[in-house]
């Protein structure tokens, strides 16, 4: 796969997206990856440069929190998971999304 | 917006990070590893070979060291933890370049110790209130000639009893104090039997109303001040409170000396109170308060008279909601009724009617000198430090062009420009902290040194007479001292400090791997040689400064002064009785100081030259008319005994001199100075004519000879007329100061003069002791004191100059030395490179030499009041300056323009 063919996130949603991820469950940092590469089919590809430290800034900000647990394979990983706080967040964000999501088709006209 | 409780929990989260920032580290990289682990695994399943997978999941991954950076950033001690790391690099590197460190440091230490000094003397004459409470409620209150406007010089002192009609005429004063001036001999007087007689001291004292000190708010240290109670005689005598300085060098800092007796001349005091060494009183260098309603009861009307005179100086607090503004218009009221009441004396200098005002005591006790003297000296020192701080950018700039690869480096090794900047940043902040602790040090000993040259103001109304400029002044650096050196620290930090730090962050890593990142260097060049043209010019602007002191020094030291002070020694003399009553015993002692082994003459007069404390009568009768009122200005008048024009080798122009011939009692005789003879005779002979001096009705003199012009008021002041008398034909021969002339060193005699004076007259006090050569250089002292402060920073700042020129072509050659290598290569002379490079150098010295003499004709406006007997636009100073500039320049030039020359075109083509 060539890079053209990959998208660049737009900035902010990343932490939508991760903390959409973890709105299903609890996960590692490298379940989120590969989440977020399989379900968008290879297009997004997230950037580990980048997803640390928002994990890091979003814990801070107290909308996930982590534990130490073991994979299935019996290996050592910290397991992120979604707060309440960080469930309010995720409301307001997808809806903020669609609200410009909205905006922007109808710009394009394809709404 | 995130409410204060989430901002509150985030910040505890932030809080537990920080404490346990090792284990988040640790908890991070094994995350990371098992990403990588993982992704690893997953490209392995997807057909990969196993070291191919960790590789390709390792560049997946990215650079760890960032996303660590990063995620550090994330918490909110990034910032800190990167400051300390920045820090602790800075240290580190600073290390590994000593000769940059070392003069980086110096420099910054110099720039900061001096421009924290000059703050030190700022701070103790202009910034610091007078000790007392609610300073700036306290006003003083003037009269003057001149309607409107305090001229501490010329302003009219109060008697006491235009200050008693003050109370009811401004009640804008809640309270108001008089204080007028005497000076005394101190003797202590009961002590137990058999010890040991003491010699009299000579004390400046000030008569106080008794309410002054409750008027100041000024409390004692030891036992009490003056109240109310003390303005009647006890049985003792008056009260007196002694200042810290006299308790100590006549007291022997005895605390048990409340309650001890001693004389004033022959006054009977009791000492009640010490003050704090903080307390000068009213004239800033008064050792002794003593109430003047109970010297009034005591002592002789000759005494009461002079104070009536008006010698006072009138001090208020303002009533509650009063203003200054009240006040001044209250005292300008005040004035015409007391104009009134005391009509302008008919002759003399103070004979217009008066008009009054008042300021606030803390600005009337300035002396005028003080602040054009410090603002010329806080610009040179500014001057100073923006040369310092562009050296050091300069330093750095060229520095970060050494460190371009390690920059480069770190871009791609991932580091973003902003926190690049923000380690530069921290490195020039490390530099000038360094720099800084040392300068406090510098400023400190420099305040002292300061301190040292002692420089003397001129004589004026609020301080009398010729008093230290720094007398009084404590000089330890107060909290205002430290929090300036903090701030200028941290200011020149960033002053310098930004250049580097904005081109690092404008550092582009294409760039850098380009051709040599020629375009950043040329931006970086550019803005070096402009920090270097402002070097130049801040420092022939200063050098313009320093060449028109230095000037002005040499033309007072060059000035006629009237007398030789070589070899000269000054006495002054006070109080004895028998000394200023009898001719005979004076005639007797001069002759005895005449006839020591060594000594040539001795003489005696009123006033000392350069001094500025000399009588002042009008001239009443001219031949055998009347003068007019106003018709001359007031002349000084003398009384010499002894051969005075021998001692002090004061030409005699015409006539004789005033000998033993002059009979006593009457004045018959008179010498002239020659300004007085051009002033009453214009240009004939004034021998054998007469004049008067005294009220109208007086018998007239004869003047029997004209003598040079001596100068009695400072050097650069006009030499006003004056008349000798001799003392023995003068009835009140006031105070005394004897002149002795010496073969050899005056000073050796010293103890013999004092021998004789003891024995002629044990109850007269001897003060103000100084060789001829001493009271020179106190009369030159302030301006020495300016012209040895413009000069250092001066010479500082032309050298400061020179090791920026000296930078700036050093790195243009090192620049070039391939353009050098192949030019030679292919044919150019040696010459033409060393041309090439003098022609960079010139260019910078001109364009600052022409820049600073601009800033130099604007800036010597500032300096107008301290020249003498030069020009503002003096052209030899100009000349000096430029060629002394040239030629600092060119020498800084030659080096790198050698090293050009000798570029070898194999090794710089091959690097």
């Amino acid at each position: 796969m060539t890079k053209s063919e990959r998208s660049e996130l737009l900035p902010g949603t990343l932490e939508m997206l991760i903390l959409k991820t973890l709105s299903i469950g609890q996960m590692h940092g490298y379940g989120i990856a590969q989440h977020l590469q399989q379900l968008s089919q290879d297009v997004l590809q997230v950037e580990e440069g980048s997803l640390y430290p928002a994990l890091q800034r979003m814990q801070l900000k107290g909308w996930v929190s982590s534990e130490w647990g073991l994979t299935p394979t019996k290996r050592r990983a910290r397991y992120y998971k979604l707060t309440a706080l960080g469930k309010k967040q995720l409301a307001q964000e997808v809806a903020e999304f669609d609200r410009m999501l909205l905006a922007i088709q109808r710009i394009l006209g394809t709404a | 917006m995130p409410g204060p409780i989430d901002f509150l929990a985030t910040l505890v989260r932030r809080a537990r990070f920080y404490l346990h920032r090792e284990r988040f580290e640790r908890e991070l990289a094994e995350e990371m590893q098992f990403h990588v682990e993982m992704k690893a695994r997953d490209q392995e399943c997807a057909g990969m070979s196993v070291p191919d997978a960790e590789w390709a999941a390792r560049r997946r991954f990215g650079n760890a060291r960032r996303i660590k950076d990063e995620t550090g950033d994330v918490m909110a001690v990034g910032w800190v933890e990167a400051a300390i790391q920045d820090a602790r690099y800075t240290v580190r590197s600073l290390r590994q370049s000593p000769a940059f460190a070392t003069v980086a440091v110096a420099s910054l230490a110099l720039g900061i110790g001096a421009t924290t000094a000059v703050f030190t003397l700022v701070n103790a004459m202009l910034l610091r209130p007078p000790p007392f409470p609610d300073a700036n409620r306290l006003v003083l209150a003037f009269q003057t000639t001149t309607p409107g406007v305090f001229f501490p010089v010329d302003s009219m002192p109060w008697s006491y009893e235009k200050y008693r009609r003050l109370e009811e005429l401004v009640p804008a004063f809640a309270d108001a104090g008089f204080s007028s001036w005497e000076e005394y001999n101190l003797r202590r007087t009961g002590l137990p039997a058999g010890s040991e007689p003491e010699s009299a001291a000579r004390v400046r004292a000030e008569l106080v109303t008794v309410n002054l000190f409750s008027t100041l708010g000024a409390r004692a240290t030891l036992g009490r001040t003056i109240t109310a109670a003390d303005s009647s005689p006890s049985a003792t005598g008056a009260v007196a409170v002694i200042s810290e300085s006299l308790w100590r060098r006549h007291f022997g800092a005895d605390p048990g000396v409340i309650g001890s007796t001693a004389a004033l001349d022959k006054l009977p005091v009791t000492i009640i109170g010490v003050m704090p060494g903080s307390f000068t009183g009213i004239r800033e260098n008064a050792e002794m308060w003593v109430p003047l309603e109970a010297v009034n009861v005591l002592d002789s009307p000759r005494r009461r008279e002079q104070m009536e005179g008006g010698m006072g100086a009138v001090v208020a607090r303002l009533a509650p909601n009063a203003t200054l503004a009240m006040a001044d218009a209250q005292l300008k009221a005040a004035a015409r009724t007391l104009n009134t009441i005391f009509p302008p004396p008919a002759f003399g200098p103070r004979n217009a009617a008066r008009s009054g005002g008042a300021v606030s005591f803390a600005e009337a006790r300035q002396h005028p000198f003080v602040r054009p003297l410090l603002v010329v000296l806080s610009i040179a020192v500014v001057g100073v430090l923006l040369i310092v701080c562009a050296n050091v950018a300069g330093l750095l700039l060229a520095r970060a062009r050494a460190r371009e690869a390690e920059m480069g480096l770190r871009i791609a090794l991932g580091a973003g420009s902003g926190r690049l900047a923000r380690q530069l940043l921290t490195e020039s902040m490390v530099l000038a902290l360094l720099g800084g602790i040392p300068g406090l040090a510098i400023a400190y000993g420099g305040a002292m040194a300061l301190a040292r040259l002692r420089p003397a103001l001129p004589p004026n109304y609020v301080l009398l007479r010729s008093v230290d400029l720094l007398q009084g002044a404590s000089l330890a650096p107060d909290w205002r001292v430290l929090t300036f050196a903090v701030a200028i620290t941290l200011v020149v930090g960033i002053a310098f400090g930004a250049a580097p730090a904005f081109a690092a962050s404008r550092t582009n890593i294409a760039d850098l791997i380009k051709v040599a990142a020629s375009r950043g260097a040329t931006i970086r060049a550019r803005g070096r040689r402009a920090l270097v043209i402002g070097q130049v010019a801040l420092a022939t602007t200063l050098l313009v400064g320093a060449g028109l002191m230095v000037r002005s020094f040499q033309a007072l030291l060059r000035t006629d002064i009237g007398f030789v002070p070589h070899n000269v020694i000054k006495l002054g003399l006070a109080g004895g009785d028998s000394i200023a009553s009898t001719a005979e015993r004076r005639t007797e002692m001069l002759a005895r100081i005449a006839a020591l082994p060594g000594m040539e003459s001795a003489a005696a007069m009123n006033c000392a030259p350069l001094e500025g404390d000399c009588a002042m009568m009008p001239i009443t009768m001219v031949d055998s008319r009347r003068a007019e009122r106003d018709e001359y200005p007031p002349v000084e008048v003398h009384t010499v005994a002894g051969d005075m024009l021998r001692t002090l080798r004061i030409p005699l122009r015409s006539g004789r001199r005033l000998t033993a011939r002059e009979s006593q009692g009457v004045p018959t005789a008179v010498m002239l100075n020659e300004s007085a003879a051009r002033l009453l005779w214009k240009g004939e002979s004034p021998i054998g004519r007469r004049l008067s001096t005294f009220q109208a009705g007086q018998p007239s003199v004869e003047v029997v000879g004209v003598v040079a012009d001596v100068k009695y008021e400072a050097i650069d002041a006009p030499v006003r007329p004056a008349i000798y008398y001799a003392a023995g034909q003068f009835s009140t021969a006031g105070g005394s100061v004897i002149f002795a002339r010496s073969r050899g060193d005056a000073a050796a005699l010293l103890p013999a003069i004092r021998r004789i004076i003891a024995e002629s007259d044990p109850t007269s006090a001897i003060y103000e002791v100084a060789t001829g050569d001493e009271m020179l250089a106190r009369a030159a002292s302030s301006t020495r004191f300016v012209t040895t402060l413009l000069s250092s920073f001066g010479v500082v700042a032309a050298l400061l100059a020179a090791l920026g020129v000296y930078g700036v072509l050093a790195y243009l050659v090192s620049q070039r030395k391939r353009e050098f290598g192949v030019r030679m290569a292919i044919g150019a002379l040696p010459s033409s490179v060393l041309a090439l490079v003098f022609r960079q150098g010139l260019g910078l010295t001109i364009g600052g030499v022409v820049l600073g003499m601009a800033g130099a004709v604007a800036a010597s406006r500032l300096l107008s009041s301290f020249l003498f007997g030069v020009g503002r636009s003096d052209a030899l100073t100009y000349a000096a300056v430029v060629a002394t500039v040239g030629v600092a320049g060119l020498l800084a030039t030659l080096i790198p323009a050698r090293r050009a020359t000798q570029v070898d075109p194999v090794i710089a083509l091959r690097d």
